[in-house]
């Protein structure tokens, strides 16, 4: 073997063993990466329109309700989903309560809740809907009755079902 | 493009200049005059000095931070005088804060969150507006009467320029009130919303909020804004809408008279709009 051919098998060798460092690592390093998470676990998660504005929040807590530009207090603590419009302002929530184990969806306009379908901790389910009267309908079940009542602010309510008795 | 997320949120005239709050913590006239890191909802000027606030206890005071005991502020204005400084807050009160020192001189019970505050002309009362509008006495903060009007939330109030008037913009309508009696003067109603359909605008005939209100210096016409996204002028005698300024995409939340004749708005589509009356 001549001078020039030990030169080009040395560097043979050593070629080699770099690739076989290399695909060691590689393997190891694979082996080592953590896997991909299944859960993504987070308090908070804001969604944004082209706009900017936060139209979806998912939270623990959900942050206090933005009404018309002010951000105003919420009444204790809730956990949930929000719906918010293209202004910002809070339209619908699907939350618990930190305060009170009760489960709320509500519908708002503008300026007020309109729509909130409850159901407590015992089991006591409730649909309840308000007009711009702030008149009040009521739905619910109470042992194995079901109701309907309506009411308006300042006066006494009206049993629709069962219908008062007269 | 518009950006709600920077939406103005209160604008104010300090000298020649109208200068805006918006969402994005920015405080702006022809420059940007401060910027913080929460969103703000008032600013208001006296001869001298600029004060804004928003989603904190801090109260900015020209340079100065004043306090809030807590949560956070929601409307402001300075005492004609410039001396004092009436500050509405998330907690069911209207502090005011004496401007040389700091110091909250009284706290006035609102019993809800309060989203409006006004001094009158000659600085002796204040009218707040909460669930339901109410003037207190200035000097010993006591409440002087509550003004009749259906319950809901208030978003602003204003003194018309001799004192005379009070109007305040709630959940459906603008009220108007003798100021010295409390008695209801007129209820503004404006029934329209203005839908966009690309650049092409719709009025649908349905009533929301009103956010904003100002007399012209001469107390005889008010100009009203809201979620409607309409600047209206209307006839305080009469009631009468005489004219309406379409041009906003979203809630307008301050108008202001610049004199008789011009009138500047501010909305959350991020805008400041400038208009001229007939």
């Amino acid at each position: 073997m001549t001078e020039e051919q030990k030169k080009i098998a040395s560097v043979e060798r050593r070629v080699n063993l770099l690739i076989l460092i290399l695909v060691i690592a590689i393997g190891a390093g694979i082996a080592a990466a953590p896997k991909k998470p299944d859960v993504l676990r987070v308090r908070q998660l804001s969604i944004v329109d082209a706009n900017g504005v936060e139209r979806v929040r998912l939270g623990a807590p959900l942050p206090e309700p933005m009404i018309l530009g002010k951000r105003f207090h919420r009444d204790g603590f809730v956990s949930g989903i929000l719906l918010f419009d293209a202004e910002g302002n809070e339209r619908s929530g699907y939350a618990t309560s930190d305060d009170y184990p009760n489960v709320i969806f509500t519908l708002d306009s503008l300026a007020t809740q309109h729509v909130l379908f409850m159901a407590e901790p015992q089991g006591s389910p409730t649909l309840m809907m308000w007009d711009e009267k702030k008149g009040a309908l009521r739905f619910f079940v109470d042992e194995g009755q079901p109701h309907i009542r309506y009411g308006r602010a300042g006066e006494k309510d009206v049993d629709l079902v069962p219908e008062a008795s007269k | 493009m518009m950006w709600l997320a920077a939406g103005i949120t209160s604008i104010a005239i300090a000298g020649n200049e109208v200068v805006s709050a918006s969402l994005d913590g920015k405080v702006r006239s022809k420059q940007l005059i401060a910027s913080k890191d929460y969103e703000l909802y008032a600013v208001t000027a006296s001869a001298n000095r600029i004060a804004f606030c928003g989603n904190s206890r801090d109260i900015n005071v020209g340079e100065r931070i004043f306090k809030i005991p807590a949560g956070w502020c929601l409307a402001l204005d300075f005492s004609p005088d410039g001396r004092t400084l009436a500050v509405g807050t998330t907690e069911k009160q209207v502090e005011l804060f004496d401007v040389a020192t700091g110091n909250i001189l009284r706290s006035l019970d609102t019993k809800w969150s309060a989203a409006a505050v006004t001094w009158s002309p000659d600085g002796k009362t204040i009218a707040t507006g909460a669930y339901g509008v109410a003037i207190w006495n200035a000097p010993d903060g006591s409440l002087l009467r509550n003004l009749e009007a259906p319950p809901g939330a208030i978003h602003a109030v204003v003194f018309s320029r001799d004192g005379a008037r009070v109007a305040a913009a709630g959940p459906k309508a603008a009220h108007i009130w003798n100021a010295a009696t409390g008695e209801l003067l007129r209820k503004i109603e404006p029934e329209g919303f203005v839908q966009f359909v690309g650049e092409k605008s719709v009025i649908e005939p349905i009533t929301v909020p009103l956010l904003s209100l100002d007399f012209s210096p001469d107390g005889k016409t008010l100009a009203t804004g809201g979620s409607d996204r309409m600047v209206r002028i209307w006839d305080v005698e009469s009631g009468k809408e005489l004219q309406r300024f379409e041009g906003h995409h979203a809630s307008i939340t301050a108008v202001r008279f610049l004199d008789a004749k011009r009138l500047v708005s501010g909305s959350l589509d991020g805008t400041i709009k400038f208009w001229t009356l007939k």
